[in-house]
């Protein structure tokens, strides 16, 4: 009997079903491609050299699995009290509290059954296309397959069956604890009156602008010196604390204040659009502001942490052109005719330049950071050859006039030598005329290098002959990436160069850039569906207020509009908090916690691109659920 | 002046046997009361939904007016239903996240009312049906006949020429009936609007000009107030009875 009341059940609703499996599924899912993940043996390799990746790992995999039994839970809840009208039906029908609470578990069942099983099969495959899109993604060489481990369905059902137990355990207590008339009325129960915190909304949004705001002031090195001469650790715990508190309260008491305002302006509530949508937004913030308020949380965590990753990995990359601006440098003498010269050179894309360094001690000791470091010598070069490796570097743009010379090129940004005397080997006296950080040299050859006159350099090198080494360098634009144009040189001790440098950073972080887009790419998918399940929810549940709408003379059109408004609060609130507060963190990190060595816009460049790709992934979600919200309410 | 006109109207659902309404020929003067009566499954709501083209018809011809509406476009058929017409219905049609005062304001936004005006209307209008302490509350904190009226108040706000009803008093104890039908009655008397109600309660029907019987989607009989004069009730309830209901 009950059982055939489920399955009629299940087939009549099969619209709200569905939702709920969809969801159930999409979040199983990810657990299970989680899992599949870390049970990778060449992840877990690569993980096992990373203590840092290690943590997160486990760290991970507690958030992942609390947030799935959460959620699970907050579908089955919300799916029984979005019934409770029907469950009143056949309460007044006779079915004793018994046979509810058996119905509902038998309903809760087949369904957490059926996601189950669909979930062993989507979680791995959602594995293997993350993967594939990583490898791709980041260019990285990794052998991606298609797997599924004992482990996994172990897990996967023992989460399953907590979430079972709790839901049965829950829907049992909401059907005892309800009286019949509870059950009839249950949804009215939800629109409690909505009321309005002036000060709090105001306190709360002023919070998160003045974190907001303290997060701009690191951009500028004025403002940016003001704040750490606070102290880094008082002003980040306070960021922290404003964004997080702002946030929650901006949600709870600041967005009902800020569509009052905007409803006291009858000019405008008084418009067919205004009227319907601003009361339905003061409604679902009402109703809904832990869950925004949890999903933007979550959304600001994904936009920083791909953030992070994202600037890292740009910096290094970055970094690669700073650190080894030629594609092959070495010391001359450490080779022992092993290359062959002549046969490189027959490629005509591949330019050699030999230049001349003489390593001179120096009394004052020249100053390289602004904290004081100094280093007792001056690697000087002449100005031709300094020329011609700018040039061979394709760097034509920023070669200085010959008028700075002597141009003092320190590997890091300070200007205090400029203007400075040195006595170079008790004889010569040289008056620094301009600093520069454009490097010819890999910081391991010099990070002190002084451009010199020819004439200047002439003299120097006839004086102290034995100080002179040679640096040969190859360049080339095709030659930077090669590695079949780096093992020419492998053999030679100490060289330094772009291929093998890039290789290291590619390689060493794998473990980490793979995991933190992969958790990216987990957490979007969850909010995903989350956001697609309570749209859906919420739209079905008053779905005869449309048919109301079309009669009181509002046109297809404009009843079209006011899904993608109604869908759209849902989805803008917790994409716009946690792209607006994920890019404050970045900008806050980005100018305090890294140095300014390598050029900012690039790293400013890859940071738009992580948010620009965020909006078309919460876009095309929006889109896709509007669709169906579309459909439902059509029909 | 005729307001509404049905010329041989047919309607049949699909996968139905038989029509729901079957040859209908109507007129319905302007500022006219008329009550429609039939037991359950003759065609009432039918009826009313082809004439506000909620739904179409299979053959036949609707006129407001003087001006056929039976061939609507989409568009046309909003702006009539937006413009011209206002419904009360057994359920209310109240939507519930809206205010009281929201749900009122509906009508007149949509119709491009000067914003400025609205509110001034709105109480006008409240006050004058004793609505006026709940504009601030939503509708599941409002009576059954208290939303009823609700529902009146938006369709007779934007001053339609007719108002179509589907038992509005379906839901309503006796009491609140009368209130509803002396509402409605006296917008029908003072503002000349033309009236289109079905319902089952014989009391709400003698509040009409004139009843008009369907029996299996067709006219079957009409009684006009002014034949029967003090006994119209005592003749609707005879007429209804002689059906065997
Ligand atoms: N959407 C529909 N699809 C198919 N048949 C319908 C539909 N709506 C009504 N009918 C049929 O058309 C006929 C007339 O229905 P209608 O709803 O007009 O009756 P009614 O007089 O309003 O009845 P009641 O007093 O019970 O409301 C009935 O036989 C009904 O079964
Ligand atoms: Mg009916």
């Amino acid at each position: 009997m009950i059982w055939s009341i489920t399955k009629s059940n299940i087939k009549k609703n099969f619209s709200l079903y569905r939702i709920y499996f969809l969801a159930t599924i999409g979040l199983l899912s990810v657990f299970i491609a989680f899992l599949n993940f870390i049970s990778d043996k060449i992840i877990a390799e690569k993980i096992g050299d990373s203590g840092q990746a290690l943590v997160i790992a486990n760290g991970s995999l507690v958030f992942l699995i609390v947030f799935l039994v959460v959620f699970l839970i907050y579908f089955n809840n919300f799916f029984v009290k979005k019934r409770s009208q029907e469950l009143g039906v056949l309460a007044i029908l006779g079915f004793s509290k018994r046979e509810l609470t058996k119905l509902l578990t038998l309903e809760n069942l087949v369904i957490l059954v059926l996601s189950y099983l669909v979930s062993l099969l989507l979680g791995p495959t959602l594995y293997f296309l993350a993967v594939l899109v990583i490898t791709h993604l980041l260019d990285l060489t990794m052998e991606v397959h298609w797997f599924i481990t004992v482990n996994e369905f172990i897990k996967s059902l023992g989460i399953l069956v907590v979430v079972f137990l709790i839901n049965f355990i829950t829907n049992g207590l909401i059907i005892s604890k309800q009286s019949l008339i509870e059950f009839v009325n249950f949804s009215r129960k939800a629109e409690k009156k909505i009321r309005i915190r002036k000060v709090r909304a105001i306190i709360a949004i002023t919070a998160l602008l003045l974190s907001y705001i303290l997060c701009l002031a690191t951009v500028f090195s004025s403002t940016r010196n003001m704040l750490l001469s606070i102290g880094m650790v008082p002003i980040s715990l306070s960021i922290i604390i404003l964004v997080i508190l702002g946030t929650i309260f901006t949600i709870r008491y600041g967005l009902t204040f800020v569509i009052f305002l905007l409803k006291e302006n009858k000019k405008r509530l008084y418009r067919p659009l205004s009227n319907i949508i601003y009361p339905k937004f003061n409604y679902r913030i009402a109703t809904k502001n832990k869950l925004l308020t949890v999903l933007g949380g979550l959304l600001t965590l994904t936009v920083s942490v791909t953030g992070i990753m994202v600037m890292l990995y740009a910096y290094s990359l970055n970094g690669i052109e700073r650190l080894t601006p030629s594609a092959i440098e070495y010391n001359v003498k450490s080779e022992n005719g092993q290359v062959n010269v002549t046969n490189i050179l027959e490629n005509d894309q591949v330019s050699l330049v030999d230049v001349d360094l003489l390593r001179l001690n120096t009394n004052p000791e020249v100053t390289i950071t602004e904290s004081g470091q100094t280093i007792p010598y001056f690697d000087v070069i002449n100005y031709s050859d300094y020329k011609e490796l700018m040039k061979a570097q394709g760097r034509t743009n920023s070669i200085e006039g010959s008028e700075s010379l002597p141009l003092l090129i320190n590997y890091y940004p300070t200007e205090i030598s400029l203007g400075k005397t040195f006595n170079l080997e008790n004889a010569y006296d040289v008056t620094v005329k301009q600093v520069s950080t454009n490097n010819v040299f890999s910081f391991s050859t010099s990070v002190t290098t002084l451009v010199v006159s020819d004439k200047l350099y002439a003299e120097l090198s006839a004086r102290f002959p034995e100080k002179e080494i040679t640096i040969r360098t190859f360049n080339g634009n095709s030659i930077r990436s090669s590695e079949t144009f780096y093992n020419q040189f492998s053999m030679v001790p100490d060289v330094i160069s772009s291929y093998s440098r890039e290789y290291t950073v590619k390689t060493a972080n794998i473990a980490t850039y793979i995991f933190i887009t992969f958790l990216s790419i987990l957490f979007i998918i969850c909010t995903g569906s989350i956001l697609y399940f309570t749209s859906l929810i919420e739209i079905m549940e008053n779905k005869e207020e449309y048919s109301y709408l079309s009669k009181l003379g509002y046109s297809k059109k404009l009843i079209n509009r006011i899904l993608g408004y109604e869908t759209g609060i849902l989805f803008l609130i917790p994409v716009l908090i946690g792209i607006v507060n994920g890019s404050m963190l970045l900008i806050f990190y980005k100018y305090l916690f890294m140095d300014t060595l390598v050029a900012g816009n690039i790293i400013m460049l890859s940071l738009l691109l992580c948010l620009f790709f965020f909006l078309i992934i919460y876009g095309t979600f929006y889109l896709l659920t509007l669709r169906s919200v579309k459909s439902i309410i059509n029909n | 002046m005729k307001q509404l006109v049905l010329k041989d109207v047919c309607k049949k659902y699909p996968n139905q046997l038989n029509y729901a309404l079957d040859h209908i020929n109507m007129i319905v003067e302007k500022g006219e009361f008329v009550a429609v009566m039939g037991r359950s499954g003759s065609g009432k709501t039918t009826l009313l939904n082809v004439t506000s083209i909620i739904d179409k018809i299979d053959s036949g011809n609707i006129y407001c007016a003087d001006k056929e509406i039976s061939t609507f476009s989409d568009k046309e058929a909003t702006n009539f239903r937006k413009n011209d017409i206002g419904f009360v219905f057994q359920d209310y049609m109240l939507l519930d996240s809206l205010t009281i005062r929201e749900n009122i304001s509906v009508a007149l936004s949509l119709k491009n009312v000067d914003s400025s005006k609205i509110d001034d209307l709105i109480n006008s209008y409240a006050k004058r049906f004793n609505l006026y302490e709940q504009l601030k509350k939503y509708p599941y904190q409002l009576s059954g006949g208290q939303r009823q009226r609700v529902s009146i108040i938006r369709a007779i706000i934007k001053e339609p020429e007719i108002i179509f009803a589907d038992e509005p008093t379906g839901a309503l104890d006796l009491k609140s009936s009368e209130g509803t039908m002396g509402i409605l009655s006296e917008i029908n008397k003072t503002e000349k609007v033309t009236i289109l109600m079905v319902t089952h309660d014989v009391l709400s029907a003698s509040y009409a000009d004139r009843v008009i019987l369907l029996k299996d989607g067709k006219l079957h009989m009409e009684i006009d107030k002014k034949d029967c004069g003090e006994s119209f009730y005592d003749v609707i309830s005879q007429a209804l009875s002689d059906r065997g209901e």
